[in-house]
């Protein structure tokens, strides 16, 4: 018997909570070094049910510095429904579905405060609440707002790893930029 | 039974002194002091004794520099009287793969999970388990106990700095030396700390910054099982 015939329904996770529980992810807690710069998670539909997918990198930190950030080591994708692990790998082993390679790169400046990058995160994190459901329902969703998120990506992620973003997540952005 | 034992027969056998837990170096020192912003204080732990234990990251003859968790074990193990340095630590931690040694570049290298910390130092023989979700007051129980502890930081906050920010999670290691209580309500004013990443030591952390930087980032400490002795 599924779950859905006892009438267990899994919830989708909103995007804070999923966010929430990346702090103490026994996956975090085992696998990925502190010091990795940790991705956004973004919406895909590419490992047989809906997921949020990762990437974290290396990354040189030192006090009013650029980050240095090293190319993506390892990838992962949590379940959208109940947040299990879809998969986890090191890139050495299974590199991005896309088959990509990426260098270190030197992050731009951040000009703004961490309380103005917060909030900008915060909206990103709404559109995405309202957006992402859509996407996993196959559905085309609101065309403004799918234009409105794809713009607050561009601004939020940083330049130099924006491919790295569209190389993880491909049909969520083909979905967002139709 | 009666008439069987006289009086002294049933006195147990313990020693007529009982030993001062100094003895044992399990008290933990404390002196009255004075806050960078003039408020006094009470210091528990020995955070000017503990500068001696940490020094900027990426001295190791590796060349890694992603060594924050590394240089945090160091500095744990080293006030438990082991002799180590950040090169040991780089060796012995790639060698069993506990950090990051993959990359061609050696300056991506050196980074370990709050799990591979935590076998670090039991794999020294000072057992140490992470702990998530932690707070405050949690972590000056564990310092006042004389217990060896590193927490995960969000960088951007704890040094007020976007560039390091990554949104708030915690992304870099650091050690806890000290906390400053206040002398008449016991409040917790803050925490001494040794971060590798500037290379400062004994650095004063008030508790709304380390609220922010440590226990909104999710409260992830590594800590001994056991507690040092100071004086080491």
């Amino acid at each position: 018997m599924s779950q859905s015939d006892m009438g267990i329904e899994k919830r989708l996770m909103s995007y804070g909570e999923l966010r929430e529980r990346q702090k103490s992810h026994v996956l975090i807690r085992s696998e990925v070094p502190l010091e990795h710069a940790v991705s956004l998670p973004l919406p895909t539909l590419a490992w047989g049910e809906a997921g949020f997918a990762y990437f974290a990198s290396p990354a040189l930190r030192r006090p009013d510095e650029p980050v240095q950030q090293g190319a993506p080591d390892r990838w992962w994708v949590i379940g959208a429904y109940g947040g299990r692990v879809l998969v986890y790998a090191l890139c050495k082993s299974l590199p991005f579905p896309s088959g990509a390679q990426f260098e270190t790169v030197t992050l731009p400046r951040i000009t703004v405060s961490r309380d103005e990058l917060r909030q900008s995160l915060k909206a990103v994190e709404g559109a995405l609440d309202s957006l992402a459901p859509r996407f996993f329902a196959h559905e085309p969703g609101d065309a403004a707002e799918r234009k409105h998120l794809g713009a607050m990506l561009a601004e939020l992620l940083p330049k130099p790893l924006q491919p790295q973003y569209r190389a993880l997540a491909p049909d969520f952005f083909s979905w967002l930029e139709k | 039974m009666a008439g069987l034992f006289g009086d002294d027969d049933l006195v147990p056998e313990v020693p007529r002194e009982v030993p001062d837990l100094k003895d044992f170096g399990l008290e933990v020192p404390t002196h009255l002091d004075v806050l960078p912003d003039g408020r006094e204080t009470v210091v528990i732990g020995d955070p000017e004794g503990d500068k001696a234990f940490t020094h900027r990251q990426g001295q190791n003859s590796l060349g890694f520099l992603g060594t924050c968790g590394l240089c945090s074990c160091e500095n744990v193990l080293r006030s438990f009287g082991l002799d180590v340095s950040e090169t040991s630590m780089v060796i012995f931690a790639s060698e069993l793969g506990l950090c990051e040694a993959d990359s061609p570049d050696p300056a991506q290298c050196g980074g370990a999970s709050p799990m591979a910390i935590a076998e670090i130092l039991t794999r020294h023989g000072v057992p140490a388990d992470c702990a998530f979700g932690g707070s405050l007051e949690e972590l000056a129980g564990n310092i006042e106990q004389g217990r060896g502890v590193i927490i995960g930081v969000n960088a951007g906050a704890l040094w007020n700095d976007a560039n390091s920010d990554s949104g708030g999670p915690a992304n870099h290691a650091i050690t806890v030396t000290g906390v400053a209580r206040d002398p008449n309500t016991g409040e917790i004013q803050g925490f001494f700390v040794n971060d590798s990443g500037p290379g400062r030591a004994a650095q004063f952390v008030d508790a709304a910054l380390m609220h922010e930087c440590w226990e909104e980032a999710g409260g992830t400490q590594i800590v001994t099982a056991e507690s040092r002795h100071y004086g080491q």
